[in-house]
């Protein structure tokens, strides 16, 4: 290998920053929507039934204020999931992925392919039935690097999961080619086992 | 290559190793069987003598028993056709433990009290894929505990590699560095205060427990109530200088056992470090698997010219760095430290561009760790009247004072240095570390910016590494982004082996 030790210029570089991130699927907002929405359902369920067996005299006398905080805070929920789901972006470039979130706090996270060990692909049931799917990229930096994607359209989280993958193979020959029986195998096991996986990601 | 052993026949570990065999399985049945053994030795009366010595005897010669048939069965071989290294034991339980070759990440030859007494060696298998120690061979002579090793570690590399080295192989590894008595006395001195008042505090409890459950508590409370005849002042002044000796023989003390000799040599391309008073600690590194090397060093350390460095390698998991695999070098003067960092990443850090933090960093630790605080204490004084107003001033002052101090330095000292090879934070108060990593370590970078940070354009960066995150925070986030820009271009385009 020929070896040059040129200066970089950081100018010239790509720069994640401005990157044209693509919005994640319009369907998970109402995937997000219907989970928040039952979860809220559920609670407002049981207050009713508390007051209705007037097991306590707290629900008794205070079911007005009750349902109202219920209210405001399904409200807040419904616009912190909307806004949320506003900021959250992804995108595929050459050699990485960047996934960008957050209201209060903005964090982009950034995971080169080559630094990649495995990608799991999951699907809940209720993304089933809206085709998506949510990918995740596992490094060797600890669960807190790992970039976790949901609400993709199944067929692109599947497009991901190659790419990456691929490069996964490739890499393995390239450098650990000892190894590349193992890491192939253990990238495969993983995609059945989390093809598998029938549990949704929440 | 000259061997003595031959390896590919079963092999049985020393014979004396039955001793270490035996003193282990003792020492487990003692653990297990303690309550059995103090009942009845409390309830002896009620028993013949005899028949007493005959059960000791009796599971004494069991033990022995069992210790010898562990060792019969416990037998290791290198299986040259299928590159395997392979483990037989079990007395009744049969079990083969069978490891490839290429699995192998490290080799670690340690001794413990006991093994020093016979002189025999444990040698461990450390594997990929795993967070235990897979394999391991309790009471082996240190001659062929060597040599299996070097065969271990020769089949895990490629051929090539072997013909290159396999000049240098037929030297013994020299040492390379050895730290002194006086240089272990002074990290002794100068480190660990925070460790040791833990363990102060762990030899008070330990030792008022055991008192209660005999029923002597009452020896604690006498004392105490014996010291309250003396003035407050020299009694807190006396506690204080208790305290403080205390701590520093602990520190000594434990510093001294567990560095005593310590010793780093080259080894090919890794080096071995190996230390110890009681128990002989053998660890080898890999440069390769180097990922984070952290520097300390206080006031103190710098005027006895001492450093501490850290290592942090990645973990043998290859999936997950779930444990971090971290080596400590105490007291290493200014010459070996740069020695060390050679060996490990070839050359010193050099700084092009640094980082500082904005000074909003400051003003936000003020905000939380003086003016709240301080505002809660005098709110919640306010209400219950506990402390007289001079009282309170006095104790603010004292606090405003600490804690000013330690911010005020820990933002004096937060930087981040630069260059195209490497990427060096420093950050602390009164311990100054200096984390040193390569850009081509990293594995994944996450940027972060609260919103109200926008106008003033500021922002932080982690990046995560196979051996721990290190992040940089309130710093001038266009710089920051150019940074991470370069820090994914070199990632992406590098071609080195990170692990």
């Amino acid at each position: 290998m020929e070896f040059t030790n040129q200066s970089i210029d950081i100018s010239t570089l790509p720069k994640f920053e401005e990157t044209v991130l693509q919005p994640l699927e319009k369907n998970y907002f109402k995937v997000m929507l219907i989970q928040f929405g039952i979860f809220y359902t559920l609670v407002l369920i049981a207050i009713f039934v508390l007051f209705f067996l007037e097991a306590d005299v707290f629900f008794k006398n205070n079911i007005s204020y009750l349902v109202l905080a219920w209210l405001v805070l399904s409200i807040i929920t419904f616009l912190y999931l909307k806004i949320s789901f506003a900021k959250k972006g992804f995108a595929l470039r050459e050699h990485d992925v960047i996934f960008k979130s957050g209201v209060v706090s903005e964090t982009t996270t950034i995971v080169t392919n080559n630094r990649v060990q495995h990608v799991a692909l999951h699907q809940g049931l209720l993304s089933r039935f809206f085709r998506l799917a949510s990918i995740e990229l596992f490094t060797a930096g600890g669960s807190a690097s790992d970039l976790k994607i949901k609400g993709l359209l199944l067929d692109d989280a599947k497009k991901i999961k190659e790419s990456v993958s691929l490069k996964i193979i490739e890499i393995t020959t390239e450098i650990l080619e000892q190894e590349e029986n193992t890491m192939q195998d253990e990238v495969q096991t993983s995609d059945k086992a989390n093809l598998n996986d029938e549990s949704d990601a929440n | 290559m000259l061997t003595n052993f031959d390896f590919s026949v079963p092999q049985r570990q020393s014979l004396i190793g039955v001793f270490v065999l035996f003193a282990n399985t003792l020492q487990k049945s003692v653990r297990g069987l303690w309550p059995i053994l103090v009942v009845l030795f409390l309830k002896k009366d009620k028993y013949d003598p005899l028949y007493i010595y005959l059960v000791v005897i009796g599971i004494i010669v069991i033990i022995a028993l069992i210790a010898f048939l562990r060792y019969w069965f416990f037998k290791f071989y290198i299986d040259n056709k299928l590159e395997e290294f392979v483990i037989e034991n079990g007395i009744f339980n049969k079990t083969k433990t069978t490891i490839p070759f290429h699995k192998i990440q490290k080799v670690t030859i340690d001794q413990s009290l006991i093994q020093r007494i016979f002189s025999v060696y444990k040698l461990e298998l450390d594997t990929a894929g795993s967070d235990k120690k897979e394999a391991s061979i309790s009471a082996i002579s240190q001659e062929m505990a060597v040599e299996l090793r070097k065969h271990l570690l020769e089949n895990t590399k490629s051929d090539s590699e072997l013909n290159k080295e396999s000049l240098v192989q037929e030297e013994q590894p020299k040492s390379f560095i050895t730290i002194s008595l006086p240089s272990l006395l002074k990290i002794g001195f100068t480190a660990n205060y925070i460790t040791s008042f833990a363990y102060l505090i762990l030899i008070f409890s330990t030792i008022s427990e055991n008192l209660r459950q005999i029923g002597r508590d009452d020896l604690i409370d006498d004392n105490i109530s014996q010291l309250e005849h003396f003035p407050v002042v020299s009694l807190l002044l006396g506690f204080l200088l208790f305290v403080i000796t205390a701590i520093l023989v602990i520190n000594l003390f434990l510093t001294v056992v567990r560095y005593f000799n310590f010793t780093i040599k080259k080894d090919r391309k890794s080096f071995v470090l190996s230390y110890g008073l009681l128990n002989i600690k053998n660890t080898i590194i890999n440069p390769e698997k180097v990922q984070i090397i952290k520097l300390t060093q206080n006031f103190f350390q710098k005027k006895l010219n001492v450093n501490i460095i850290e290592i942090f390698q990645a973990s043998s998991d290859m999936k997950r760095a779930s444990t971090k695999d971290k080596t400590k070098i105490p007291g290493c003067n200014k010459i070996e430290k740069e020695q060390i960092i050679k060996l490990l990443i070839d050359k010193l850090p050099v700084t092009q561009i640094t980082l500082y933090p904005n000074i909003r960093k400051l003003l936000i630790g003020i905000f939380f760790y003086i003016i709240i605080p301080v505002s809660i204490g005098l709110m919640v004084n306010y209400y219950t009247n506990r402390f007289s107003l001079s009282y309170v001033a006095l104790m603010v002052l004292f606090y405003v004072l600490f804690m000013g101090l330690i911010l005020f330095f820990s933002y004096r000292n937060y930087r981040l240095f630069i260059s195209d090879e490497f990427i060096v934070k420093q950050s602390g108060a009164w311990d100054i570390n200096h984390e040193i990593v390569m850009p081509y370590k990293i594995q994944a970078v996450k940027t972060q910016q609260f919103f109200w940070q926008k106008i003033t354009n500021i922002g932080s960066v982690v990046f995560y590494t196979a051996g721990g995150r290190i992040s940089f925070s309130t710093a001038n986030y266009s710089e920051i982004k150019s940074q991470v820009n370069k820090w994914l271009y070199q990632v992406e385009i590098s071609k080195k082996n990170w692990m």
